[in-house]
């Protein structure tokens, strides 16, 4: 161990905890290993684990990335040690029954090879408890529809870089109105040259200008959605 | 990174310190010996002083300075020369397109300060804008370059979209691109910090085009050299300026003030 070197073990909760957002920052994987390691060792439950150190990183990640303080690899870096951790977690959280907020379907669409940012925000997701089917890249409505037949998801995701392919989400929005499903799903929309007012125009329910919004969207959408059903079954 | 070790009291270590300054310094803002706080992008400001408005009485054209020099060529082919004047906006953006709409609208109203009649032109295309730069143009009456971005307008609408088809997976550079591939892509991706993540950032592109506004040697080579690096088959594609021309006519004085 050289001086530079920290043993992790030698910190409490908090200090460990503070350390692995760093660790997670500098996209140091082996790190985020150890330390979720370790924090499961003292006896933090999976969930514990996986929200307040991990996804609570990766957040200041994203916010670092949309001020323009973090490039796009730094970003994958820091995806990749998150996914390290995440990896160690996963079985434990099936195990453990940590609660699922809900489900969602997600692809980049047709035309569109992007999936960077698709990516991150199926990890975030995933990371809050969400349930992800992800159907990749270059998606025709076709698969989006197949996906959402066979998974139900809660919400319908759909990721484009392109100006010239965003336009797609449309066309996806509106074969869901004339299959009549469109209100079965929460649709949320998210890429580089978005906003607001195109995924209004579209129909779409949400717009999600990175990972971590879309976190926030999704929990906020399906709460309300669960409130609704709630109120109907005591109506 | 460290090393993996199967080493137990090395695993269970942090390079807390002296390798570990990018960190949340990063996001103070700080200066980083990780690098992880980016270079300041240069603001309309900055340039103002470069790039005043001197003449008035002439239409402005807005333009990309990543399309500065091919703009200036067909003005002078064209004999329009001294007949527009020009200011740019930083080319870098083209990483970062949200912030064209911003920066050609604060163009559009310094020009119009002392002129609300003043012609005012957009050397930019949507440019990852999605639509916000048409929003921007239709409230200050600008017209811009017809068509999603450069590949587009230099390579022609009908055979940029068969490229597209041909090959979805393709990375187009431009004369101005493959000249700066270096500090727009490489560094200005950060991939130079960490050229590791080359295939998580290209991974799903097959093979990078250079669409070449001039036939020049050393520039193809540049080209090459770049789909090399990114580990993409080369193609190249001569278009000339394409439809840079049609709007430059449609900056001559007589075309400008029709109705």
């Amino acid at each position: 161990m050289s001086d530079d070197d920290l043993d992790l073990n030698t910190l409490n909760d908090d200090e460990l905890v503070e350390q692995m957002g760093d660790d997670l920052y500098d996209g140091l994987k082996e790190e985020i290993e150890v330390g979720t390691r370790i924090l499961l060792d003292r006896g933090w439950t999976p969930y514990d684990v996986l929200t307040k150190s991990l996804v609570a990183g990766m957040t200041i990640v994203g916010e670092d990335f949309r001020d323009g303080i973090l490039y796009v690899p730094e970003v994958l870096m820091a995806a990749n040690a998150m996914k390290a951790g995440m990896a160690i977690l996963k079985p434990l959280l099936a195990e453990t029954g940590a609660p699922r907020i809900g489900s969602m379907v997600i692809g980049t669409v047709k035309g569109d090879i992007h999936d960077i940012g698709k990516n991150l925000v199926s990890m975030m997701m995933e990371g809050a408890g969400f349930e992800v089917v992800d159907i990749g890249i270059n998606n025709p409505v076709e698969n989006y529809l197949d996906a959402i037949q066979e998974h139900k998801p809660d919400i319908l995701g759909m990721s484009a870089l392109l100006t010239t392919t965003m336009p797609y989400m449309k066309v996806v929005i509106e074969t869901l109105v004339e299959k009549g499903i469109r209100d079965d799903y929460i649709v949320l929309v998210g890429g580089a040259p978005l906003n607001e007012a195109f995924a209004e125009s579209i129909g779409a329910d949400g717009y999600c200008r990175d990972a971590a919004v879309a976190v926030e969207t999704a929990k906020e959408f399906v709460a309300r959605r669960h409130n609704m059903i709630g109120a109907r079954a005591n109506a | 990174m460290p090393e993996q070790t199967p080493d137990d009291d090395q695993r269970s270590t942090s390079s807390r310190g002296g390798r570990r300054t990018g960190g949340r310094t990063g996001r103070r803002g700080s200066s980083s010996a990780a690098g992880t706080a980016r270079k300041p992008v240069p603001t309309i400001e900055a340039r103002e002083g470069a790039a005043g408005f001197r003449h008035p009485e002439k239409p402005l054209l807005i333009l990309c300075g990543a399309i500065a020099s091919e703009t200036q060529a067909v003005l002078s082919a064209s004999g329009l020369s001294d007949a527009v004047e020009i200011t740019a906006l930083p080319a870098i953006w083209h990483n970062f397109p949200e912030r064209i709409p911003e920066g050609v609208e604060t163009k559009a109203l310094q020009a119009r300060k002392g002129r609300a009649d003043r012609p005012v032109f957009v050397g930019y295309a949507d440019c990852g804008t999605g639509g916000m730069l048409d929003e921007v143009c239709e409230r200050l009456d600008l017209q811009r370059i017809a068509g999603p971005h450069c590949y587009s307008f230099f390579a022609g609408e009908s055979r940029f979209d068969a490229l597209a088809d041909a090959e979805l997976g393709t990375f187009y550079l431009t004369d101005y691109l493959a000249r700066h591939f270096e500090p727009l892509i490489w560094e200005g991706m950060g991939l130079s910090a960490n050229p590791e993540m080359r295939d998580a950032m290209f991974g799903s592109y097959t093979r990078l085009v250079y669409l070449a506004q001039t036939d020049d040697a050393a520039l193809t080579a540049q080209a090459e050299d770049a789909a090399r690096r990114l580990d993409l088959r080369f193609e190249r594609v001569f278009t000339g300026y394409g439809e840079l021309g049609d709007f430059i006519d449609g900056l001559r004085p007589e075309a400008s003030a029709a109705p």
